[in-house]
């Protein structure tokens, strides 16, 4: 691309060659800071279980083969996968458009929530049918729970980010009553829902696994998502009020219906995890349904730079670490709290690495504020 | 005490590409102590990025700085600063909801962590402002406060922290005539008191009127470095340009046509005090094939006259008509499809996304009309022919349309800008401060596009404060003070006059 311009006469401080070589190898350093950043906190990790008195070999071998050394373990992270992406897809749609809904987590659940009323509540219809409209039920709730933030922020300018936080806390305890009461199944005595009606599962892709076709809705989802966001006059007008507000006011830009694609869509796509997940996974409405996938979605699309290459990895890598962490703990009897550790270890230090890569390109090419 | 003719900053060879950009080829160039050392050059020439070099936000690819001439190998923002040079860059870098005292004393260490110890910055400060006879109120706002006082604040700042150099990139492109002068009177003064200055700028006659040396950049090249008293304002351009500069323009007069676009009565409350107008009574009506120019004094109402034309903010009282239907509730974009173009005076937080690619700038309004738009999906293609089409007749300097606009020099992001808003089906087109910012090339081109577009039967309505290029260019002059059009003029009236209508006095 760019020629290095390097008078063989002029004598160069050893920062100046640094910062040339490190311009024109950009590309490769970034992955291998993004490699060294995973191995690091891997060898931390391996420290910490040393000390905890088993062999970090023997456990960090779990870590691979239970997430995609065997046939099951690989269909079981391509199922954790898909929560992971659309949970992600909802947290970067949201933050292109200039709004930060933190708050995929409650959306899940009431998403999941919309799923099984018509999933488990209607039936005789035909499984296609039945299908596409629980998915749809799924993306309307999440949609109208984020909604709630929304016209709090449209009306009242309240803050979204805190509103969608606590919006989290008022879905999951909201479930946690409809399972104890009204949606509570009358054949058992544990708190569970009733489960969806088999017209409305989806079914297995990868037979002896349990991937489902969730996995190909999620895969449509990305390519949808970044066609709109790239590739339509709407999803032109989301990334202008997201990344200059007056700018767009200025061009004509209606801000407020902007604004409203932005919050259906970021809530719709993370109610339509939380349908797809019932759908395909788990069938019931349970405490726990989701064990932090909002949460996880915003560090996959932060890790992926909000690109679909980018966040497709990330949500590769958050699905390993969480099945092979699983694995570890029972392989390798790897304590809990230990496997948090790790986790987190690995995060941060891939989310660190990726604002050094950053901060690199910005010092080596020179950017403007 | 240095003596005056000793170097103060000595580049040697330095070298800086962009990806696709070699922004500067070996420049040799030497600041002499006690010095105002203007650079000049043309939009992209590099002036700028020799700048931030210096200043250490880039650095150099290859080639060495001298300071005091000794070798500064370390160019980063802190060291500079350590070092005693201080950058008022071209767009200022205050927090807008800190005070004055806030923004100075941001990033100093208080001496008695961790209590901020505000008044003893606050003696600190206006020591040196007495010191330097900088006057500025430390505790306003710098939201409140005009341009030229915030230019005062960012000039207070560097002098804090103990500059002894300054370097200072187009400070006056924001200013007033009358602001710019006084922005001169306080880097003579300062200059006086030993400080060395690096002053960039476009204006030709500021810097023969301030500088003692002359340096003009072209390609990322020095071509050439000349005192003051040996060289006029003719040679210089020459030597930007590499030609011979056209500024008396001939403005075929066109048969004004219809009416195009009418101001009626329009007020407007002060938001914060209502006994107050900050517009009032204000008519104008702009017809085809004619400019209309206002002049004034920043800060008197223009900005808010733009924003109730372009459907940005209500007026309190009074009516818009656009061809002669009622606009005044019409939305923003509705008045675009009717024919409406804007070039705003902020071309980074109100004309240009910049974090957005050339190309995707270039359609900011018509992103979603036929040819940019087919169906649901946006033409790729399309887009890219368009921008290429646009960099090309407005002379953008770029490597390419996908460059984000970030990266673009500032002249070349107001080309961007002007590009847009003049390759629509425009009727009516509502222009500030169109020139900021660019190369005397480029103002004599943009000049002839908007007498061209003039003749082709636009009707113009230009702020600028300016007062020079709107008499050059206006078929009509209207002078606003204070909210109110206080008095009408032509390009035949004296720039005295105009001058005392824009301070208030009225005839
Ligand atoms: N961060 C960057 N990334 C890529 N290219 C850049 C960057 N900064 C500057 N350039 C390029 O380097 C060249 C010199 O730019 P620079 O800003 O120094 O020009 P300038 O002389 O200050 O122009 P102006 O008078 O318009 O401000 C231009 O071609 C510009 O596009
Ligand atoms: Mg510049």
């Amino acid at each position: 691309m760019s020629e290095t311009i390097l008078s063989p006469g002029s004598q160069t401080s050893i920062k100046a060659r640094f910062f040339v070589f490190a311009r024109n190898n950009l590309g490769i350093i970034s992955v291998l800071i993004s490699l060294l950043a995973i191995v690091l906190a891997l060898l931390i990790g391996a420290i910490l279980i040393a000390i905890a008195g088993i062999n970090p070999w023997e456990a960090y071998s779990f870590l691979l083969k239970g997430s995609f050394g065997n046939r099951y373990g690989f269909g079981e992270t391509l199922t954790r996968f898909i929560p992971l992406l659309f949970a992600s897809l909802s947290f970067s749609i949201a933050y292109k458009s200039g709004f930060f809904n933190v708050g995929a987590e409650g959306q899940i659940y009431i998403g999941a929530i919309g799923a099984l009323l018509v999933g488990a509540y209607i039936s005789n219809l035909p499984p296609v049918l039945h299908i596409t409209l629980t998915l749809l039920a799924g993306f309307v709730f999440g949609a109208l729970w984020a909604g709630i933030a929304g016209l709090l922020k449209i009306f009242l300018g309240s803050n979204e980010l805190v509103n969608t936080m606590m919006l989290n806390y008022v879905a999951i305890f909201l479930v946690e009553y409809l399972i104890h009461g009204p949606l509570k199944d009358p054949h058992l005595f544990i708190y569970q829902s009733s489960p969806i009606l088999s017209s409305a599962r989806l079914p297995i892709i990868l037979p002896k696994t349990p991937l489902h076709a969730g996995f190909l809705i999620a895969l449509a989802s990305i390519v949808i998502v970044f066609y709109i966001l790239y590739r339509t006059p709407i999803g032109y007008q989301m990334r202008t009020v997201g990344a200059n507000l007056r700018a767009a006011k200025y061009a004509g830009i209606n801000i407020v219906g902007v604004t409203l694609v932005a919050i259906i869509t970021t809530g719709g796509l993370a109610g339509l995890g939380g349908a797809v997940e019932l759908m395909g996974a788990q069938f019931r409405m349970v405490a726990g349904f989701s064990p932090g996938y909002g949460y996880d979605g915003i560090g996959v699309a932060i890790m992926g730079r909000h690109n679909p290459v980018g966040i497709v990895l990330a949500a590769l890598l958050f699905a390993i670490i969480r099945v092979g962490t699983g694995a570890m703990q029972r392989g390798a009897g790897v304590p809990f709290p230990l496997l948090s550790v790790i986790q987190g270890l690995i995060i941060i230090f891939v989310i660190a690495s990726s604002y050094l890569i950053s901060k690199l390109s910005e010092t080596t090419i020179g950017g403007r504020a | 005490m240095l003596m005056a003719e000793e170097s103060h900053i000595t580049f040697r060879n330095i070298t800086k590409t962009f990806p696709g950009v070699l922004a500067l080829r070996n420049i040799n160039l030497e600041i002499k102590h006690g010095q105002i050392h203007a650079l000049l050059g043309e939009n992209g020439a590099g002036k700028s990025t020799l700048m931030n070099i210096l200043y250490g936000l880039y650095h150099q690819d290859s080639g060495e700085i001298f300071l005091d001439g000794e070798k500064y190998a370390l160019n980063t923002p802190k060291n500079a600063t350590a070092h005693g040079i201080g950058m008022i860059h071209q767009h200022f870098m205050l927090i807008p909801n800190f005070t004055i005292l806030e923004n100075i004393m941001l990033g100093q260490t208080s001496p008695k962590p961790p209590k901020l110890e505000k008044d003893y910055f606050r003696k600190e400060i206006l020591k040196v402002s007495a010191k330097f006879g900088i006057e500025v109120d430390l505790d306003l706002l710098v939201e409140e406060v005009s341009v030229g006082m915030q230019q005062k604040v960012e000039i207070l700042k560097a002098l804090y922290k103990g500059a002894k150099l300054l370097i200072l990139d187009e400070p006056t492109s924001v200013l007033t005539p009358q602001e710019s002068q006084e922005l001169f009177k306080m880097l003579h003064d300062l200059n006086n008191k030993g400080t060395t200055i690096i002053f960039i700028s476009h204006k030709l006659n500021e810097v023969m009127q301030i500088s003692d040396t002359i340096s003009v950049l072209r390609d990322g090249e020095v071509v050439a470095t000349l005192p003051k008293s040996q060289t006029s304002q003719e040679e210089l351009s020459r030597l930007m340009v590499g030609r011979n500069v056209n500024n008396k323009y001939d403005k075929a007069s066109e048969p004004i046509g219809e009416e195009i676009f009418r101001i009626d009565n329009i007020s407007l409350h002060d938001p914060h005090n209502k006994g107050r107008f900050l517009l009032k009574d204000i008519s104008i009506q702009i017809s085809k094939g004619e400019i209309v120019g206002i002049a004034g004094v920043d800060q008197n109402g223009q900005e808010e006259l733009a924003e109730i034309i372009c459907a940005l903010r209500a007026a309190t009282f009074g009516n818009l008509y656009m061809c002669r239907h009622d606009v005044t509730n019409s939305t923003t974009r509705q008045l675009i499809e009717l024919g409406l173009s804007f070039i705003p005076s902020d071309r980074r937080n109100q004309g240009l996304v910049m974090d957005f690619s050339i190309a995707e700038n270039t359609i900011l309004e018509t992103h979603y009309q036929k040819p940019f738009t087919r169906g649901f999906s946006l033409q790729p293609q399309v887009i890219s022919d368009y921008a290429e089409m646009i960099v090309k007749e407005y002379d953008v300097r770029t490597p390419s349309i996908n460059v984000p606009v970030k990266n673009l020099s500032g002249g070349n992001q107001q080309k961007v800008i002007i590009g847009r808003e003049l390759s629509r089906n425009t009727r009516f087109l509502l222009v500030m401060q169109p020139t900021m910012g660019l190369d005397v090339g480029a103002i004599e081109f943009v000049h002839q596009r908007l007498l061209k577009a003039r003749q082709g039967g636009m009707a113009i309505l230009m702020i600028s404060t300016d007062l020079e290029e709107v008499r050059k260019l206006s078929d009509r002059i209207l002078v606003m003070y204070e909210g109110k059009i206080i008095g009408q003029a032509d390009s035949t009236t004296s720039i005295e006059k105009i001058g005392m209508m824009m301070a208030g006095f009225f005839q």
